[in-house]
């Protein structure tokens, strides 16, 4: 993929250009808001890492102009700046995504992905994390060396897991990713597939977290 | 303004009753000069002459000669002749007297007296007198000084009402319209102060904001320089070392965001309450700590939940539960549990977070919340700040924070009183 990457600090831009040619994907680094406005006109990129701190002008005021011209490029917010606020702003002015500094690289490319799939048929159609990994092609899951097909009930709900590793998902939140799938969710609809996912790949797949809802786990653990 | 009235009556009696004593003295020579000068006759026949128009008023005259007689001892008065010149008291029978001895020209003495108690009775009276206007005043001005004190200060009294009222979000400056002038420069010193504040405050909020982005953006790149490392290495000595470095990393990053916390908490104005679902704020603060109680195999999860939305100031609410469940995951020792509660009770908003950890020993139960304060012999990584939050937050939003050591574990409570529920 071509991002194109806003940020007018030094340390951070060269951090993600080599994070992201890392991931084998092309990195045009701009370190302001007029340029990025001028960078958007070719219409070249996959998604844009937009700095909300930037001389001349302010991250929001290209992501709003970017917005009002009809352009659907996928766009996440890096930012340092804290507040509830500047986080609805972010998302009210159309971006698909939003990243607080300081964060990791594998957080990033995964947002990165998450954004991108949801655009582009030629993206990466493989999801994993940890020792889970989804086809989204050929809707074969493989877990712990275990490896079957999935349907395509059972593959939406593992793969709205898979899109957030570590994160809890709660009953409701899951329905709608199913409702978007399909029209109609039965009362237990959730756990019927959840318990027909885990006889395939084993019970450890998909974890229950009391009361709140269900994940699948992150690559690591140790958020110390 | 009693003990001014007391010492005005007592003044203007004294006054009055000397006044008056000194009249009736006068009144004693003038009848001496009278006889003296003839013009007042007495008789040869009646050695003793007494004026009893009026039983009340009574003046005695009397020669004194070699025996006193007449009228004087019938009065029941006794001048001894050696008696001297001038005003003398003397006790008669059963009254005393004040007398007036003088030598005549023609070389008589005489004794003009009067009876002490009648005289005490009319100076005594004149000088009530001079009492009644000052008795009959003294209410009258009270009421005055009373109405005149709180027309003056009601303005000082709203002012002080509206200083009351005054968040660190406001700092409005006083008004100074209606204020008397001798309030007015106080009232202006009042402004400056106000605005000094006002200015320090926001200073202090571009502050914490310019630290929060200026701490975050090189840990940012720290963290991602890491993350890129580890892309290049393959050795799992070299894997081992740099993971150990990351987690130094979250350490660092987690110590800022909890002083970038307690900053805001301590200065920052309270954001608008806003309409909040319970449900969704705690699954969000346990997802925050869902990624440490995996690793540490505890079961963290919801013991009761009011699926309702609570108008609250959301910011602060979020940092108070995800603190505590934070907290309780951190403490709790592997494959222990951690239970979350968040409901409302008696229009209060309450949230519980009980674990099965080794709890905090009675003695430190205050100390805990103070910032930086950590358990003596705790192991768990922490920045020691967590619970200073939680408490100032609650101290701003009138909530309060109580921690309790229960059977199996510990519980922290966080109670707030709720404007309404939705």
């Amino acid at each position: 993929m071509r991002i194109l990457l806003v940020e007018d600090d030094e340390m951070i831009g060269n951090a993600i250009v080599q994070a992201l040619q890392d991931a084998a994907h092309a990195a045009d680094w701009v370190r302001d808001g007029d340029a990025a406005t001028g960078a958007l006109l070719g219409q070249e990129h996959d998604a844009m890492l937009l700095d909300l701190n930037l001389p001349h002008r302010d991250g929001l005021d290209v992501l709003r102009s970017l917005r009002t011209g009809g352009n659907k490029l996928p766009v996440i917010i890096l930012t340092a700046r804290d507040g509830v606020n500047d986080r609805i702003g972010g998302l009210d002015a159309g971006a698909d995504d939003y990243l607080v500094k300081p964060f990791e690289t594998g957080e990033l490319l995964a947002r990165l992905r998450a954004v991108t799939r949801r655009l582009s048929d030629h993206a990466d159609t493989r999801m994993a994390s940890g020792k889970l990994a989804v086809d989204a092609a050929t809707h074969i899951a493989v877990y712990d060396g275990t490896a079957c097909r999935l349907t395509s009930r059972e593959f939406a709900l593992l793969s709205a897991l898979l899109t957030r590793p570590g994160t809890v998902l709660s009953r409701a939140q899951l329905e709608q990713k199913l409702y978007a799938w399909e029209h109609q969710v039965e009362g237990n609809a959730v756990e019927v597939l959840i318990h027909g996912i885990r006889k395939k790949l084993g019970a450890s797949v998909i974890r229950n977290i009391r009361g709140v809802g269900w994940l699948v786990d992150k690559d690591d653990n140790h958020a110390l | 303004m009693a003990v001014v009235g007391i010492l005005a009556c007592v003044f203007s009696f004294t006054f009055a009753y000397q006044e008056a004593r000194e009249l009736q003295d006068g009144q004693l020579n003038e009848f001496a000069a009278l006889i003296d000068s003839h013009a007042l006759a007495l008789t040869t026949t009646r050695s003793s002459v007494e004026s009893s128009l009026d039983s009340d008023v009574k003046v005695v005259i009397d020669k004194l000669s070699e025996t006193s007689r007449g009228m004087s001892r019938a009065a029941g008065l006794t001048i001894p002749r050696a008696m001297a010149d001038g005003f003398h008291d003397l006790d008669g029978s059963g009254q005393s007297w004040r007398v007036n001895i003088r030598t005549l020209k023609n070389g008589e003495r005489i004794a003009v007296a009067e009876p002490s108690a009648l005289r005490d009775e009319i100076a005594r009276d004149g000088a009530m007198r001079t009492l009644v206007p000052v008795l009959l005043l003294m209410p009258v001005l009270f009421v005055v000084v009373v109405v005149i004190v709180k027309t003056k200060l009601a303005p000082l009294s709203n002012l002080a009402k509206v200083v009351d009222q005054q968040t660190d979000a406001s700092f409005d400056p006083l008004s100074e319209e209606g204020i008397a002038s001798e309030v007015l420069l106080f009232v202006r010193s009042i402004n400056r102060l106000i605005g000094w504040l006002k200015e320090a405050m926001s200073h202090q909020r571009r502050f914490v904001a310019s630290a929060a982005h200026e701490l975050r953006s090189p840990l940012a790149a720290l963290s991602l320089q890491a993350g890129n490392l580890g892309a290049t290495i393959t050795s799992p000595d070299a894997r081992e070392r740099l993971a150990a470095f990351q987690s130094g990393l979250r350490r660092t990053h987690r110590l800022v965001e909890q002083l970038l916390a307690l900053a805001r908490s301590e200065q920052a104005a309270l954001e608008q309450p806003a309409a909040w679902s319970l449900s969704a704020a705690v699954t969000e603060a346990i997802n925050v700590s869902i990624g440490l109680a995996r690793a540490k195999d505890i079961d963290l999860g919801i013991e009761k939940i009011d699926d309702i939305e609570v108008v609250v100031d959301a910011p602060s609410m979020a940092v108070v539960l995800r603190n505590l469940v934070d907290n309780a995951v951190r403490y709790t020792p592997d494959g222990g549990r951690v239970d979350v509660s968040a409901f409302e009770k008696a229009g209060e908003l309450v949230f519980e977070v009980s674990d099965t950890g080794p709890g905090i020993p009675e003695s430190e139960l205050e100390r805990v919340l103070e910032p930086f304060y950590r358990l003596a012999h705790s192991t768990a990584p922490g920045s020691g700040l967590g619970l200073s939050i939680v408490t100032e937050i609650a101290r701003r939003a009138g909530g309060r924070l109580s921690l309790a050591n229960i059977p199996g574990g510990f519980r922290a409570r966080y109670v707030q009183p709720l404007a309404r529920t939705t």
